[in-house]
């Protein structure tokens, strides 16, 4: 009998950048909205794409006409042309049609299908769903420790799921000094329900609302999960 | 004797072609991870002697129910968090005085007669079973 450790980064979440020029490369979104940008690359993780034009001076390409209805996990759309010389009108792009690497997007031109031409000023906002790599269980044996990797940063280690020799780390940030309280936490989920097996939520962050054992004050901000094959390594 | 629980898997085929069915010792989970918003991936010691490259049980389910608006979405009903939690307990559900043979999913749906489904079918909430071995 042993227990399972759940874990889950703060998805879904949205985030949002603001155009500092008329430029089809967006600013990074901020490591405190997704989490460590290297190797955040998966666009399939993002659900929808919206575009606020500041000034109306944007550029919608003609299929452009996105309502929104719901956005996850799927895009409803209406049939609706949107108005696209009006500020503040909000369009809606596919994901798919774009490029994402490292925490930056990068938009097809109105001149393509799909495309939206930026203007400074635009606001740029993603939606990430559940997707590769974001929720992970993982049982009580295969915990090897836990590590202060300085003060506001405590890494949680674990054997590798693929089994070569680099371990998958789980890395949380939280307030100073609280890394024993993270031990606790852990603790406390390795020898819960000690005659029986269950699967333990140690940390959830769905919804971008902190969720963690024992209401634990550590005050988690932010989980970051690295497999052995680092982001999409588990793809198979 | 140490009191082991095994975990079996089978896809929709009859259990004749590699990879329609397997099973493993629940000691042997290495650790689950989604894959996307409809599936989920168990990983488990491989068989080929190396300890590398795990294999996997691709496990597809519903996916997340839509919501209205976002921000107010209810991904506390995320369908991998019930796959997760129930293969948990099936992992866990070994007792003395049972075989501890325990089905998550069975898919098996056309074998000859006196050849269906082991017990039960497994989790509700899987619709597709995939294996990966090594």
């Amino acid at each position: 009998m042993e227990n399972y450790l759940y874990f889950r980064k703060n998805r879904p979440i949205s985030a949002s950048v603001t155009l500092g020029s008329a430029t089809q490369t967006c600013p990074a979104f901020a490591v405190a909205d997704i989490g460590a940008l290297a190797g955040n690359d998966n666009i399939n993780e993002i659900a929808a794409i919206s575009i606020t034009s500041l000034d109306g001076d944007g550029t919608a390409h003609a299929n452009v006409q996105f309502v929104r209805s719901q956005i996850v996990p799927t895009l409803v759309s209406s049939s609706v042309a949107l108005n696209d010389s009006t500020a503040g009108h909000v369009h809606w792009i596919v994901p798919g049609d774009q490029v994402y690497a490292n925490g930056i997007l990068v938009l097809d031109g109105h001149g393509t299908t799909g495309g939206y031409t930026l203007d400074t000023g635009d606001i740029v906002t993603a939606y990430w769903k559940t997707g590769l790599e974001t929720a992970v269980m993982y049982p009580v044996s295969a915990l090897k420790g836990i590590n202060a990797t300085n003060d506001t940063t405590t890494t949680v280690h674990f054997a590798s799921i693929l089994g070569d020799n680099t371990d998958d780390v789980i890395t949380f940030t939280h307030t100073a000094g609280e890394f024993d309280k993270i031990c606790k936490m852990i603790n406390d989920a390795c020898n819960a329900h000690p005659l029986d097996g269950r699967m333990i939520k140690v940390y959830d962050g769905h919804d971008g609302v902190t969720r963690y054992l024992n209401e634990n004050d550590a005050a988690i901000t932010l989980m970051e999960y690295a497999p052995e094959g680092g982001a999409a390594g588990m793809a198979t | 004797m140490r009191a082991e629980n095994y975990l079996y898997f089978a896809n929709a085929g009859d259990n004749d072609t590699d990879k329609d069915a397997a099973m493993y010792p629940a000691s042997n989970f290495r650790g689950a991870v989604t894959m996307s918003s409809t599936e989920v991936e168990f990983f488990f010691d491989p068989l080929d002697g190396t300890g590398t490259t795990a294999n996997g049980v691709l496990l597809t389910h519903a996916d997340i129910a839509a919501n209205a608006v976002d921000g107010a979405s209810p991904y506390g009903n995320d369908v991998h968090y019930t796959v997760m939690e129930k293969f948990a307990q099936l992992a866990s559900a070994n007792r003395n005085n049972t075989n501890n043979f325990t089905v998550v999913k069975d898919l098996n749906g056309s074998l000859p007669t006196n050849e269906g489904a082991i017990s039960a079918s497994g989790l509700t909430e899987v619709t597709t079973v995939a294996i990966t071995t090594h």
